[in-house]
């Protein structure tokens, strides 16, 4: 059996890891699709006899025979009249808000607490902290998984060239790598985040340039020790090339150690949006974003729907990707017996 | 009148209930030397480290008694146990690098030995000991730390360490195993000498049945756990009485090969080869020190010939395999199949097909992650340019018989194959490239004794089959002997002597190569 399917073998094995996996899973792929969960336009709705279906169509206020050119607030007064006829009827999703539709008609000031209608309460801008939460646990996930891949691959390529060639390759690389790990990323961070935008790609980026490094220090020792093997040495007489090798013999071996550290780095890229978006210098404002709603949190600390419920999601999230790597690490060390 | 006894005893795994020792009972007699043989997996280790109570009892389950002085060793408590360990039976183990503290001087080591002694030792004891083990320089050594010493000096240091207290018994698990022939010989005379003088008794554990019947008087023959036989060392070569005992007593007797007419091809030939390693770098070149690792060798190999190269650790022999294989850079001239050369090896990989080599180790030589046919198909693919997948197919199949394994392990990976099956695996990546020149750095040692004699019928059919040369490399003259036409012995780098095997081994010209054969044991 191939080690992959042992180690998977040993994980199901693992019923806390294995759950949590799934509810893992489950949770990433409904926040993939937020819009059908909680929206403010209508999936679909009808008016005077005819189909209209917001949710993918922009429409005017006027298509509904009302006279501006704009985007139709779906739960204001002009389309609830609407909707009062009997014969027009919509179909709104289960959370009829979005991460950035504000609640004008809330009787309580901003932010205001769980109700019927924001069930979650709404922040101090009167957005719905439910919504908010879908949306940024959805943009916590994608962006985690994204400065994971890309710091997978820029790692891996790195650490497979120092330890392949090893030698004066090696040395350089190493110095260069010392030289680009001393630089104070946090400041080029601030500094960044004044010059350009801030946004998600922007970060994506400026973190990317740092968070490859810890990674192809164990890729490259993986791969130093990959390279003395007899294996590598039987593929060279068989003709292979240096990057048949790699790809071929020394990468599937040394997969492992990424395999390990993959959930751990996972949760360690949601904390780093996090806490940016908590210190400001995250995304901006109008993105959804826990850190930012941990943020408001802090500032109004009686509203404690805004913190306790961002804190057990954050929590909850950060819980179940360790509890995944647990497994995973267990797996893999236990996969002789 | 016996001084350890072993009654009925049983070794199992605790959670697979799996037997690795069944109603093992035997006894050790005063003042004597008792060899246990068998192969790896026998048990052998086990009841040793069960006489000193070291087993887990997490992990193994035992049953049965041991009667040291009178008292069982499973009776005995923790505290019990201490106070006989080192004082009266002690242990010497395989592997001198790993039994020895890396991060403590061996004179803190040994004088954690005199702390925990029954009766007072001084510095005078320790200088004593160490020089009756054959140490000198004790001072020097005594503030050194394990990685200064060779290999030698700690095993020496590792007996003097379990001799110092003066133990009524003294149990040796392979001794001598991770050491060069010469080095074996030396430390296994002197730890008879010690034996005698000190008035002890010994089990000495060892796959090997020759170097056992040197030294003790009495065989105990195991297998998967059992005892097989017990009988006297004489009487054990005599008259064995078990199959298992005669194939071990009968399988080497020595014959040698003739040696090939002079008039055929040559497939290797070396001229003037150099090779030297970078051991302290430097900005300017005079300053840049190298360790010559092959100092002009010359040799050839003719066609179907098997040529030998004997020698020990450090003699430069697998250096010169990675040579002849173009894994390392050399200085000089290697011409295989009278024309291939450095620089076509260099513009044409594809030539690499002609030349091939089997790795000493078949644990690392097969990459974890690949099917049988993915390697078995990756020579293929890349120096004989076929991409048909049938043909391939009908390839791998082909050569697995040839290697005498079943097809249908083509779609399994090597980790659920024995050792003697992953050096077939590695002898038919090799074949199936139909290579006129096979290189075998030392392709048994990591076997056991007779693996190693079905491998090497293998080989020798395989190379009458295909009319192969083959260039062994290997510090087992028994298995020179039996296999190659020619040989080479070679030390500190150099080709000290050369001829037909027969003549190297019954009448050999350089003091170094009658003390080789000498260790060895062929007599």
């Amino acid at each position: 059996m191939n080690t992959f399917d042992v180690i998977w073998k040993n994980f199901k094995r693992n019923k806390r890891s294995i759950y949590s996996l799934y509810i893992f899973l489950t949770m990433f792929v409904l926040s993939l699709f937020s819009e059908l969960i909680s929206n403010n336009k209508p999936i679909m709705m009808s008016v005077e006899g005819s189909m209209y279906y917001p949710y993918i169509i922009e429409y005017t206020e006027r298509d509904f025979g009302g006279e501006l050119e704009t985007t139709p607030d779906y739960k204001g007064y002009f389309i609830s009249d609407l909707l009062d006829n009997s014969n027009n009827w919509a179909i709104f999703p289960l959370n009829p808000h979005s991460y950035n539709s504000i609640n004008f008609n809330n009787s309580t000031p901003n932010p205001a607490p769980p109700s019927a209608y924001n069930i979650l309460g709404t922040d101090d801008r009167g957005r719905d902290v439910l919504a908010r939460l879908i949306y940024g646990f959805r943009l916590s996930v994608i962006f985690a998984l994204a400065l994971t891949a890309i710091g997978i691959i820029i790692g891996l390529f790195f650490g497979a060239i120092q330890g392949y060639f090893a030698g004066r390759t090696d040395l350089y690389l190493q110095r260069f790598i010392e030289i680009w790990g001393s630089m104070p990323e946090l400041y080029i961070l601030i500094i960044f985040a004044s010059i350009f935008e801030p946004s998600i790609l922007l970060l994506i980026i400026l973190l990317s340039l740092f968070g490859w490094i810890s990674l192809s220090d164990y890729v490259r020792a993986e791969f130093l020790k990959g390279r003395n093997m007899d294996y590598v040495n039987a593929a060279r007489t068989l003709g292979l090339n240096d990057w048949q090798i790699i790809v071929k013999h020394i990468l599937p071996n040394s997969l492992i150690s990424v395999v390990t550290f993959l959930p751990f780095r996972i949760s360690g890229a949601i904390l780093i949006l996090t806490s940016l978006d908590f210190l400001g210098l995250g995304v901006p404002p109008t993105t959804p974003s826990l850190g930012e709603l941990l943020s408001q949190g802090k500032d109004n600390i009686s509203a404690w729907w805004l913190s306790l419920t961002t804190f057990f999601v954050l929590v909850g999230t950060l819980l179940l990707l360790i509890f995944i790597g647990e497994g995973i690490r267990e797996s893999i060390s236990g996969k002789s017996s | 009148m016996s001084i350890l006894e072993f009654k009925k005893l049983n070794i199992g795994l605790k959670n697979t209930n799996a037997n690795l020792v069944s109603n093992l009972s035997f006894e050790l007699d005063r003042g004597e030397a008792l060899g246990i043989v068998g192969e790896s997996g026998s048990g052998k280790s086990l009841t040793a480290l069960s006489a000193l109570g070291l087993l887990d009892d997490n992990i193994f389950n035992s049953s049965g008694e041991i009667i040291f002085e009178d008292n069982n060793i499973f009776d005995l408590s923790n505290n019990e146990l201490s106070a006989i360990r080192g004082n009266k039976l002690s242990m010497i183990f395989q592997e001198p690098m790993l039994s020895l503290n890396p991060v403590k001087s061996l004179r803190s080591q040994i004088d954690e030995c005199i702390e925990l002694s029954n009766h007072k030792l001084t510095l005078n004891d320790i200088h004593e000991t160490l020089i009756s083990v054959g140490l000198t320089d004790i001072d020097k050594i005594l503030s050194s730390y394990p990685h200064m010493l060779s290999g030698g000096q700690r095993q020496r240091f590792m007996i003097a360490m379990s001799i110092i207290r003066k133990p009524r018994v003294i149990i040796a698990d392979e001794p001598t195993t991770a050491l060069d022939v010469t080095l074996q010989k030396q430390i296994l005379d002197m730890l008879i000498t010690l034996k005698s003088n000190l008035d002890m008794s010994m089990i000495l554990i060892s796959h090997d049945i020759n170097l056992i019947k040197k030294y003790c008087d009495r065989i105990i023959v195991m297998k998967e756990g059992k005892l097989l036989e017990s009988n006297t060392t004489s009487n054990i070569f005599s008259n064995p009485q078990h199959e298992y005992t005669k194939e071990l007593v009968n399988f080497k007797t020595p014959t040698y090969r003739n040696s090939i007419i002079d008039t055929q091809q040559l497939v290797l030939e070396t001229n003037k080869l150099n090779c030297k390693y970078l051991t302290k770098d430097s900005l300017f070149k005079y300053k840049r020190l190298y360790y010559k690792a092959l100092e002009n060798i010359n040799i050839h190999i003719k066609e179907g010939e098997s040529v030998g190269i004997v020698g020990e650790s450090g003699s430069g022999k697998t250096t010169l395999a990675m040579s002849i294989m173009h894994l390392l850079s050399y200085e000089g001239n290697i011409k295989i199949c009278q024309d291939i050369d450095k620089t076509q090896i260099n513009l044409d990989r594809k030539l690499r097909k002609n030349f091939q080599i089997i790795f000493q180790d078949p644990f690392s030589s097969l990459s974890p992650r690949m099917t049988i046919m993915q390697i078995l198909s990756e020579g293929v693919k890349s120096l004989l340019d076929i991409t048909d997948i049938h043909i391939i197919h009908k390839m791998c199949k082909s050569i697995l018989k040839d290697v005498g394994l079943d097809e249908d392990m083509l779609y399994r990976y090597p980790q659920e194959f024995s050792g003697g099956q992953r050096q077939r695996i590695a002898i038919a990546r090799a074949l199936i490239l139909q290579p006129k020149l096979l290189i075998l750095d030392e392709p048994t040692s990591a076997l056991d004794v007779l693996v190693q004699e079905s491998i090497v019928k293998l080989l020798l059919d395989l190379q009458e089959k295909y009319n192969l040369s083959y260039c062994f490399i290997s510090h087992d003259l028994h298995l020179i002997r039996k296999i190659c036409h020619r040989t080479y012995v070679m030390k500190d780098a150099n080709v000290i002597e050369e001829g037909p095997t027969k003549k190297v081994f019954e009448n050999p010209s350089e003091k170094y190569t009658q003390e080789l054969i000498d260790s060895s044991f062929i007599t």
